[in-house]
């Protein structure tokens, strides 16, 4: 079973995003801000990250680039997942190795 | 697969009110402010405003949507943080206190505070890209000049 790691600062939104991928079946780690997540990133194997952008002590974009440096995060898809749609920030987060850029609010639908 | 909102919408609101109080004890301190501090203020706003577009309460977005964006501009310098706009960012804070109150079934927010305070933040807003308009109006009264001096000239 896949395990998809779930990063945002927002606990109610980290909640949400976990129920409905657990609901699904996948297997979820949380985490809380970016240096939160590259620990968690490094002591495990993730099929997927998801990751908020604007988050206090590590951002999404920081995170990215910093998973990009592990070999064991080479080739994993990091979706960023963010209210930010501007062309820049998307920009900073292709340079960054992001895979992709989901734009907020989600709307989970049965 | 249906969901029940309600348990993330309680912890929702109990991070919203978390951060309104951030970030009105960080505004109260804004005289000591650094980059960090209006960051701070930004995510706060930022969280706020992406949770209640989650959830559904737009009016809640829609208001923190304007505040976040004076936060945004006041951090990347386009906007000067100045006593009036750290004021304004109070009421703001007041106004989405007070709308998220009314999504929880408590009273209404008051409409006139949050006429005014909207009314302010769109100043504010609109202050800042003024710069087209000031031109606009340059080339009004040059058109005015031009009239006046036409008829002469016929």
């Amino acid at each position: 079973m896949a395990t998809i790691l779930v990063v945002d600062d927002s606990a109610s939104l980290r909640n949400m995003v976990t129920f409905t991928l657990k609901q699904e079946g996948y297997q979820v780690v949380e985490a809380g801000n970016g240096q939160e997540a590259l620990t968690k990133a490094k002591g495990g194997r993730f099929d997927l990250v998801l990751t908020d952008v604007n988050m206090p002590v590590m951002d999404g974009i920081t995170l990215c680039s910093e998973l990009r440096k592990l070999p064991t995060f080479k080739f994993t898809p990091v979706l960023m997942l963010t209210t930010e749609s501007s062309a820049d920030m998307k920009q900073q987060g292709k340079s960054a190795g992001a895979t992709g850029w989901l734009v907020k609010p989600l709307i989970l639908r049965s | 697969m249906s969901i029940d909102l309600s348990q993330f919408i309680a912890t929702f609101l109990e991070e919203s009110y978390e951060g309104l109080e951030v970030m009105e004890s960080s505004l109260l301190d804004m005289d000591s402010a650094d980059e960090e501090t209006i960051n701070t203020i930004f995510r706060a706003a930022h969280s706020i405003k992406g949770g209640a577009g989650t959830f559904g309460f737009n009016e809640v977005a829609d208001f923190t949507h304007r505040v976040e964006t004076l936060l945004d501009e006041m951090r990347s310098g386009k906007q000067a943080v100045t006593g009036p706009l750290v004021n304004l960012l109070l009421e703001s804070v007041d106004c989405i206190k007070a709308l998220l109150e009314s999504v929880q079934g408590g009273a209404d927010a008051d409409p006139d505070m949050l006429a005014s305070v909207q009314k302010g933040l769109e100043m504010a807003l609109g202050r800042a890209q003024k710069k087209p308009r000031q031109s606009l109006r340059w080339m009004s009264w040059l058109r005015l000049l031009r009239w006046r001096i036409s008829p002469q000239a016929g």
